[in-house]
């Protein structure tokens, strides 16, 4: 399970990452997170709005009310302009994180 | 027997206790609340059991209201000063207006030569009649807005409250302006009424003036809510 100050640090990126396959709202993010990482991120799922709010303020994301299939009201998100270049600023900043652990640690097969 | 409409309102209810959540917020988080609700029943659980998981997976309400306190300031109690101040000076607005109103058509009676009485009498009428328009307008177009959300509505007990304060203000009011009348001497009772009237005045665009300071001031503050629509 991976620690709680990680899971922090990766929810903005992560909820970027969701919201540029398309437009969604919060039960799905969390789904789709908890799906993509085989239940390894586990969401305090509260904990996403605090965060979506934020993106939001920043004008990241864009939220809107509709109806879903089901007739109740949901408010779904999807990415402004400056968060679709806030995305490849992210890209760049993990992958350089990534990329540095893997040459100190090695290729993930050596981890085992 | 367990109850699930009354569960997730007796949940909503504690959110908005909690004072740290917009309506949009609490609508927000009951919709996923729903969600996993409706996820977990179809997966085979009670609906006593999916709303205890479901409710249990969202987090604890003073957890979340420190969560969102850190992303909103303190937008709640501001916006609730905000639409305090709005009324207030809005209710300052309007008593001018129908004041303005009122003495125009109160003058009539005494310069068609009526006497003091008749003249008191249609202003106070004016009065009573331009209140009840107002507050008859506002109140069919916030039962068209669904302004009188079922979780809204006021309390019986402040209710009581608030009716008890108009009821002794306005008798208080009352007995002093009978007492001042009978024992000023007429010759000064008319001066007497006049700095006060113009005080009071003064003292009304004074607050209005601070009110609407203070609404620019929090509107800055505040951050942009969209609209459950």
């Amino acid at each position: 399970m991976v620690s709680r100050e990680l899971i922090a640090a990766t929810t903005r990126p992560l909820v970027l990452a969701v919201l540029a396959k398309g437009e969604n709202y919060g039960y799905a993010i969390i789904q789709q997170v908890r799906e993509l990482s085989g239940g390894e991120l586990d969401w305090s799922e509260g904990m996403l709005y605090p965060v979506l709010h934020r993106l939001e303020q920043d004008k990241l994301i864009i939220g809107r009310w509709s109806k879903s299939e089901s007739g109740r009201k949901r408010k779904y998100y999807r990415l402004s302009a400056s968060g679709t270049r806030a995305i490849q600023a992210e890209r760049r900043q993990w992958f350089t994180v990534h990329q540095t652990l893997e040459s100190l640690w090695g290729p993930k097969s050596c981890l085992s | 027997m367990f109850e699930l409409e009354k569960a997730i309102h007796d949940w909503r209810h504690d959110l908005q206790q909690a004072g740290h959540f917009s309506e949009e917020t609490i609508h927000e988080l009951e919709s996923h609340l729903r969600d996993g609700i409706a996820e977990f029943i179809e997966k085979g659980l009670t609906s006593k059991d999916a709303y205890t998981v479901a409710a249990a997976r969202l987090g604890e309400h003073s957890a979340l209201g420190a969560e969102f306190v850190k992303v909103n300031g303190t937008p709640t109690w501001q916006r609730r000063v905000l639409w305090m101040l709005i009324g207030y000076v809005g209710g300052i607005a309007l008593t001018h207006a129908i004041s303005g109103a009122s003495s125009c058509v109160g003058t009539m009676p005494a310069l068609l030569g009526l006497g003091g009485a008749s003249s008191g009498v249609i202003t106070v009428v004016t009065r009573a009649v331009c209140w009840t328009f107002i507050l008859a307008a506002l109140y069919f177009r916030a039962r068209r807005s669904d302004m009188f959300h079922e979780d809204g509505n006021i309390s019986l007990r402040w209710l009581t409250l608030l009716v008890a304060v108009f009821a002794i203000g306005g008798a208080l009011t009352m007995v002093g302006r009978v007492i001042h009348s009978r024992v000023t001497p007429v010759a000064e009772f008319g001066e007497s009424m006049m700095w006060t009237s113009i005080g009071g005045w003064a003292i009304q665009i004074y607050v209005a003036i601070a009110g609407v300071s203070l609404i620019l001031a929090i509107r800055e503050r505040l951050p942009s809510e969209s609209t459950v629509s």
